[in-house]
């Protein structure tokens, strides 16, 4: 989840679109990650969210504690490093 | 499903799921899911009944979370927590014994009442026996400290409390205990009260003894640090005690390992305001 944090996909329903995990384990580990300070979450900005007619969002990125995590991990377990690939940003 | 059965049906969930959350989340924690489910009811409302199966592991998640940063954010060295964990003690064999007519009507009986008599005799007994358990008399060591006439009044309060609360939740306990065995021994289960009267009541009685001299004598905070002086070779040669500190900086309290003509009780000694820099926090 680290990973595709870090490869910019950012709420939960990318992650599990992108993990296909389901919700029940996206979310509450979200908040465990969040508690722990490996991840920050923050309000997406209003008006941004109102142009596109629909609510805001709760974005998440990874900290610096949590770049530290995935590198420990991406050491430890080589596969994770090619786990998510990198969001595609629009034009 | 009708797309009107699937939002009602997330609705119905998140409306639920949402007791669980904590008051102070709740609102945070449900905007966050409208956001998400909406995004996932407009690309298809069975997406978004799919999506809410994760509510409820959430808001347990959430709820995990707060009790557990409740619990560190717990100061268990302070007189509050000490006597917030005997009432709730308390309470907890309180509810016990209504939840059960048969310890109801024993505990509200005459003999309930005899037996509480009984029980308030032998927490008075028990008083020597903190002598045996707790080896150094608890009041002797604060002797020296320089509180103030409230703060001993306070320090009385604290130990009054305590050995109520202890001694009321005993009771409690030693009825349970009989009633388990009541139908096994009959009419000797009256014995077996008195027997777990008096256990009980000297290790309540001796703990909140204990638990009082192990307590800074200003600020009631259980003292901490605790340090060996010498070794247990010196006993005759020099002091061999174990001193422990308040964490506020108050003072020390120096416990002899054996008690010797030279170091016979608890010394406490009180630290001036001068030391507070090093306890700074």
């Amino acid at each position: 989840m680290l990973k595709t944090l870090k490869e910019g996909y950012s709420y939960g329903f990318d992650i599990m679109d992108v993990t296909g995990l389901p919700s029940g384990t996206i979310y509450p580990a979200l908040r465990r990650m969040e508690n722990d300070g490996l991840i920050e979450g923050a309000w997406e900005d209003e008006s941004k969210a109102f142009k596109e007619e629909r609510p805001p969002r709760r974005y998440y990125k990874v900290t610096h504690a949590g770049r530290v995590a995935l590198k420990d991990a991406e050491k430890r377990y080589p596969l994770v490093a090619q786990f998510a690939r990198p969001r595609a940003v629009k034009a | 499903m009708t797309p009107h059965e699937c939002f009602r049906r997330v609705h119905r969930r998140l409306h639920m799921a949402a007791y669980l959350v904590p008051r102070v989340n709740r609102a945070a924690w449900r905007e966050e899911w409208i956001a998400e489910l909406s995004y996932a009811a407009r690309q298809s409302p069975m997406l978004a009944v799919a999506l809410a199966d994760g509510l409820v592991r959430d808001a347990i998640m959430v709820r995990r979370l707060h009790v557990a940063r409740r619990i560190a954010a717990i100061d268990w060295e302070a007189p509050e927590a000490c006597l917030r964990v005997l009432t709730f003690c308390f309470a907890v064999l309180s509810l016990a014994s209504a939840a059960y007519p048969q310890v109801r009507n024993l505990v509200l009986s005459r003999w309930g009442v005899g037996a509480f008599f009984c029980f308030t005799v032998l927490a008075v007994l028990a008083l020597p026996s903190t002598v045996v358990t707790s080896r150094f008399s608890a009041c002797k060591a604060y002797s020296g400290d320089a509180a103030t006439m409230a703060q001993r009044w306070s320090r009385w309060r604290f130990l009054a409390a305590k050995l109520v609360l202890s001694v009321l939740s005993c009771y409690l306990l030693a009825v349970h205990v009989t009633w388990l065995f009541q139908r096994l021994l009959g009419a000797q289960a009256d014995w077996l009260l008195i027997a777990c009267g008096l256990l009980f009541n000297v290790i309540a009685v001796s703990w909140a003894f204990t638990d009082q001299r192990q307590r800074c004598p200003t600020c009631m905070r259980s003292l901490s640090g605790a340090a060996r002086l010498g070794p247990p070779s010196w006993s005759l040669l020099d002091s061999n005690a174990t001193e422990e500190m308040c964490d506020r900086g108050h003072g020390l309290l120096h416990q002899p390992q054996w008690q010797t003509s030279w170091f016979e009780y608890a010394r406490w000694l009180q630290l001036d305001s001068t030391w507070s820099e090093l306890f700074k926090r």
